[in-house]
């Protein structure tokens, strides 16, 4: 009896074992595991040495001619196995510029060898499909010294049902090399404190894992104000569990000036300081918010944003439509239309582009590719573009999905109307989009959802915008309350703030929920939000820092410090000086905060990275310093006109009869927004007194203050 | 102390067994090294392709090889120094103790040649190899890659494992010629009937063209070596030239008379698929992967003109009967027809002019051959197709099946067309009909029945 079962279960080993090597599922796993189809090898698009295979894997039939029928046996011979280039190059076997990629030892190299001694096939049609991809680990996702270490293990799901390991066969990597590295076969380990995603890819499939590495810091003892609300209690957690320690709050002179440059985009006046300094009542940094939220100038600063983002120019949309839509956009700030009904209007905009504004959004997006990688990129956060034409290299996009999601748009059609620069946006009845490179028919595809139906004849950017906006749409909420996190934080919690993906993390993932939650309770609603993360401690932060958060960038425990924008310095340039900037065509006085459209002329306002508008992408403002910004600060046309121009602020005063002292505070107020210490003071008056020329030691004190970086960065 | 080590050094090299160039180093080369240090690509601006070349010299700098110094050379000492961004091969494992102690003897031995010429590429000096002896029976059908009718049409050559095998026209194996390398890519009979040339080799490793007298399969000369398997080798009319076209990017003609070199041509930039003489003999068209198609003059070597309309590697090329146009087809599924000569610089013609094209052939194209005025094809779509060259219009179509049709061999004087396919079968038409003669599985042991 026990012979016998000995001997059944015998049989069943080997029918097991005689399961034949799945070239989908194995072998090109494999292939993406080393790293052949990489982007830099024989997954360029010529290949490499004349052997190409697809991106990662995406075009199986494509990679299964190249590998088995080159030549008729050359990379994979199936009568001489050992001679198969498939497996002699990168093992060394032969010289292989790719270097050694497949120990003969290694269990890859035996797979891919015993599947070519099985004849190299494709595998039945019918066989399972692999239907996702799970990643699990026994370890918690917040790993500690001395033992910062996780096992991962990749389960993969079938069509039939079953459910395989596939961490052999999966490819690992990690969002930051500093702080995490992780094996061949999934065990990570930290390298430092911090944060770090795991990816492992099998086939299309792609899942990642977040992890915090936590290090005990000598000498740290936590010590924290209590929170403001519940920005702080999460901040605070995670300040915590990382042992950083928050630094203290900002002055009440740093705090006018920052929510002035947050809120309306410009310098508070050195009267608007000193009321706000003089006042004595403990909520006054909250009144101010709210003053500010509801000032007039508000919106203008917000709609400017906004214009960055739908491409508003009068190149793209006429000038009409460039016109129409910056007043739609003030207008929707300054009624403060919740996002939801704000996204809605866009995204299902039909009619004249002149008579309503909001389908000037399918004039800048002029056909269905840009339609749906500009939706994705500005309300989704997603960078889509890569999936046009093969599988997302770091995302679970594929091909399918932008097809999917272009079946959404391709009705979009655009007609000339009867008055200059008018574009009709209609929807046809039919148009169906064909992935390229399967030749099916795509249904329209709502990520999360799937593939949808829809009604014949039916708008489906109806369907869509209905799923978008929905308050339970984690994407849809997120980026934007991420989106305004950074606008008045400096960084995003996910950052950069429209590259949204299981890789790139949000620095701080409770926090981001909470948010994102408060903002769909609270209808949508920006400036409610707006007012909750002002009004937070972590808001109100110092820049200074402190020995215990000297190292941290991205977590909130202290005030990041950052160059205003190009529109905010040129106005605060102007305000400081007296002397605004005219624009042409546009009213005077009007502030570059409130531009309708960029000023391309404008060197200043280039060198300082003012976006051409070109691009949805948030990139196109760039962030770090270049050398014609140096330029202008140092020699520039626009600053040089400025300080000795007789209407300016400091000379009028001196004609006026005012003293070197009065002088001084006055350029410190105005541009620093607090009165000079004594030792600045003392050396100003020097400098003023021991000056031939009155006129020229005024415009040098002036140049020197407007160089500060106290004054070109928010603070 | 330094002395020490020399006559340490000088007493081990006296014992130690004598190594040769050509037969332990130069394969070393090959192999490890040439791939970044070749005639293509020469990173550092060294290359080791041929024993000149290894030993040369650059400007301002010491030879990386100096003789019976080992210690010296940096060429050792990059390939056994423990710094793995500095050691030689890049990127790979480092070399095990028995090659090491190759080169390290080969040096201290004084770095030698032991060959003829020190300029010849590596692969021609390496001495010829013997293979493994073909199976006796094939474990399952190989794809047919290479055929050739005998002169007088009685018996068809085809590609086989390790080896070439006849085969009678009703489907019978009538012989098997061993010796062959792993594939076998081209054959071609000499008119006289009385050699068969057959190239092949091992993929990224060998290439080689062997001849043999096809009645008792005596190998006569390995007459040409490559780095890559031997694409193409091509009798001309007179029985006098063998031109060879190899993945080495490689073409050379050897006199058939002592198998001496009569031009090489290193003009293609990539693998060399195909060859065609010219009907008078005077010229040699060419295809490569490099996406063009070229004629060469034969008795100066000179390339005459380069076709690069094809877009896509090229696979097959053949000269239309009067000689005055060239067809070439690959990948793209068109044959295109172009003529030479259009520029007329210092005397030489440069250039080529499209005339036409067929398309419509199916993905690739695999092989080209003329036979009177027409011209016969065979594609991935599992069809041979006969045009007329002049008006360039389909005459027939001969349906094989669905899978690759990789070869074919025409016999014009018994309107005999094979082909051989990826399922390893080898097909007969008869031109004038259309009908199947014959479709047999060419795989020795494999016992299909010939279906007549």
């Amino acid at each position: 009896m026990l012979c016998r079962t000995f001997i059944m279960w015998m049989i069943g080993v080997m029918i097991l074992k005689a399961a034949p090597i799945s070239f989908q599922h194995e072998v090109l796993p494999i292939l993406t595991r080393q790293g052949c189809n990489a982007g830099s090898c024989h997954g360029s698009p010529s290949g490499k040495g004349g052997f190409a295979l697809s991106l990662f894997a995406f075009d199986v039939g494509e990679d299964f001619a190249a590998l088995t029928r080159g030549l008729a046996g050359r990379r994979v011979d199936v009568f001489d196995p050992d001679l198969s280039l498939l497996l002699r190059k990168p093992s060394n076997d032969l010289s292989h510029r790719g270097g050694l990629k497949l120990p003969r030892n290694s269990r890859e190299y035996s797979l891919l060898r015993q599947w070519i001694a099985e004849g190299g096939r494709m595998g039945p049609k019918d066989s399972p499909a692999c239907v996702g991809i799970e990643l699990e680990s026994a370890e918690a996702p917040v790993l500690r010294w001395p033992n910062p270490t996780a096992q991962l293990r990749v389960k993969a799901r079938f069509s039939d049902g079953q459910v395989r390991d596939v961490t052999h066969l999966a490819k690992f990597t990690t969002s930051d090399e500093t702080i995490a590295k992780v094996t061949p076969d999934g065990l990570v380990t930290g390298r430092k404190r911090g944060q770090a995603a795991i990816m492992a890819r099998f086939l299309e499939h792609v899942s990642a894992r977040s992890f915090t590495f936590v290090k005990p810091v000598p000498g740290f003892k936590w010590k924290a104000p209590p929170p403001a609300n519940f920005i702080d209690t999460h901040v605070q957690a995670k300040l915590r569990a990382m042992q950083f320690l928050p630094s203290g709050p900002c002055t009440d002179g740093e705090f006018v000036r920052r929510v002035h440059l947050d809120v309306i985009g410009r310098l508070p006046t050195v009267n608007e300081t000193r009321l706000f300094l003089k006042d004595a009542r403990a909520d006054k940094r909250a009144r101010l918010i709210n003053v500010l939220l509801a000032s007039p100038e508000f919106a203008p600063f917000w709609a400017q944003k906004w214009g960055d983002l739908l491409r508003l120019t009068p190149n793209r949309l006429t000038p009409g439509g460039a016109h129409k839509l910056n007043q739609w956009l003030i207008r929707a700030f300054r009624q403060n239309k919740p996002y939801d009904a704000f996204v809605r209007d866009l995204i299902t905009a039909s009619g004249s582009t002149l008579h309503n504004p909001p389908t000037n959004y399918y004039r800048a997006a002029a056909d269905m590719n840009d339609a749906l990688e500009t939706t994705a990129q500005v309300f989704l956060g997603s960078r889509l573009a890569c999936a046009k034409c093969h599988n997302h290299p770091f995302e679970r996009w594929t091909q399918d999905h932008y097809y999917g999601l272009g079946a959404v748009f391709n009705r979009v059609e655009r007609q000339p109307g009867p008055r200059t620069g008018e574009l009709f946006i209609t929807m046809a009845r039919q148009g169906e989009v064909t992935q390229p490179r399967t030749g099916q028919i795509m249904q329209p595809w709502l990520p999360g959802k799937g593939f949808v139906e829809t009604e014949p004849g039916e708008d489906r950017r109806h369907v869509f915008a209905q799923w978008l906006t929905a308050r339970d749409n984690q994407w849809f909420t997120k980026v934007e309350a991420n989106r305004l996190w950074a606008a008045v934080m400096g960084r995003g919690i996910v950052e950069p703030i429209d590259d949204f993906r299981d890789s790139n993390p949000p620095s701080n993932a409770p926090l981001l929920d909470a948010l994102a939650e408060d903002f769909a309770k609270g209808g949508f609603d920006r400036r409610r939000l707006l007012r909750l993360i002002l009004n937070s401690r972590t808001y109100q932060t110092s820049a200074r820092t402190n020995v215990f958060n000297r190292d941290d960038e991205h977590l909130f425990s202290h005030y990041q410090p950052h160059l205003l924008t190009a529109e905010q310095l040129l106005g605060a340039v102007a305000q400081v000086t007296g002397l605004p900037e005219s624009f042409k065509g546009l009213p005077a006085g009007m502030p570059a905060t409130a531009l309708p459209s960029p000023q391309l002329d404008n060197s200043f306002l280039k060198a300082f990275g003012q976006p051409a508008r070109s691009s949805a992408c948030a990139c196109e403002r760039p962030a770090e310093p270049r050398l014609g910004q140096a330029l202008e600060l140092l020699n520039g046309r626009f600053l040089n006109g400025r300080l000795d121009n007789p209407a300016n602020r400091l000379q009028q005063m001196a004609k006026a009869g005012a003293k070197d002292e009065a002088i001084v505070v006055e350029l410190y107020m105005a541009a620093l927004s607090r009165e000079p210490t004594d030792a600045e003071q003392l050396a100003a008056r020097r400098h003023l007194k021991s000056a031939t020329r009155r006129e020229e030691a005024l415009a040098d004190l002036c140049w020197i203050v407007l160089n500060l970086n106290e004054f070109l960065f928010q603070h | 102390m330094r002395f020490v080590l020399l006559y340490w050094i000088l007493a081990w090299a006296a014992l130690a067994k004598p190594v040769s160039f050509r037969q332990d180093i130069a394969p070393l080369l090959r192999v490890k090294c040439q791939s970044c240090h070749g005639a293509r690509e020469a990173k550092g601006d060294y290359r080791v392709d041929s024993y000149a070349e290894l030993m040369r010299a650059l400007e301002d700098e010491p030879a990386r090889v100096l003789p019976a110094k080992p210690a010296d050379s940096l060429l050792l000492k990059l390939l056994l120094t423990g710094d793995e961004d500095a050691r030689m091969p890049q990127k790979s494992a480092p070399l095990n103790a028995e090659e090491s102690r190759l080169f390290r003897d080969w040096i201290a031995q004084g770095a030698r040649f032991d060959g003829e010429n020190p300029r010849l590429p590596l692969a021609q000096i390496i001495p010829t190899r013997t293979h493994p002896a073909a199976p006796e029976a094939y474990p399952r059908p190989l794809p047919i890659t290479a055929l050739a009718w005998n002169p007088n049409g009685t018996e068809l050559a085809a590609s086989g494992l390790r080896e070439v095998t006849l085969w009678n026209t009703d489907g019978k194996l009538q012989r098997r010629i061993g010796g062959m390398a792993q594939r076998t890519y081209a054959l071609s009979w000499r008119p006289d009937g009385k050699r068969l040339a057959a190239g092949g080799g091992i993929p990224g490793e060998l290439g080689e063209a062997r001849v043999f007298d096809p009645v008792t399969g005596t190998l006569l000369a390995v007459a040409h070596q490559a780095g890559d398997v031997v694409l193409d080798v091509r009798h001309d009319a007179n029985s006098t030239l063998l031109a060879v076209g190899d993945a080495d990017h490689g073409i050379a003609v050897y006199n058939t008379e002592d198998w001496s070199v009569r031009r090489r041509m290193d003009n293609h930039a990539g693998w060399v698929t195909a060859l065609a003489f010219s009907p008078d003999g005077r010229l040699l068209a060419t295809a490569s992967r490099d996406r063009t198609a070229k004629i060469f003059e034969i008795h100066s070597g000179n390339p005459i003109s380069t076709y690069g309309g094809h877009d896509t590697e090229v696979f097959g090329v053949v000269f239309r009967s009067d000689g005055k146009q060239v067809f070439s087809a690959g990948r793209g599924g068109k044959i295109h027809a172009w003529e030479s000569g259009l520029a007329d610089i210092d005397g030489k013609r440069f250039g080529a002019r499209k005339v036409g094209e067929m398309s419509g052939l199916g993905r690739e194209v695999f092989k080209l051959v003329r036979g009177g005025n027409a011209i016969f094809s065979v594609s991935a779509d599992g069809r041979a197709r006969a045009h007329e060259a002049s008006s360039r219009k389909l005459l027939r179509e001969f349906v094989a099946g669905s899978d690759w049709l990789l070869c074919l061999a025409l016999h014009t004087p018994s309107h005999r067309l094979a082909a051989g396919g990826q399922d390893g079968r080898i097909r007969i038409w008869d031109t004038r009909t259309g009908k199947t003669l014959n479709i047999f599985k060419a795989s020795p042991g494999l016992g299909e029945q010939p279906t007549p």
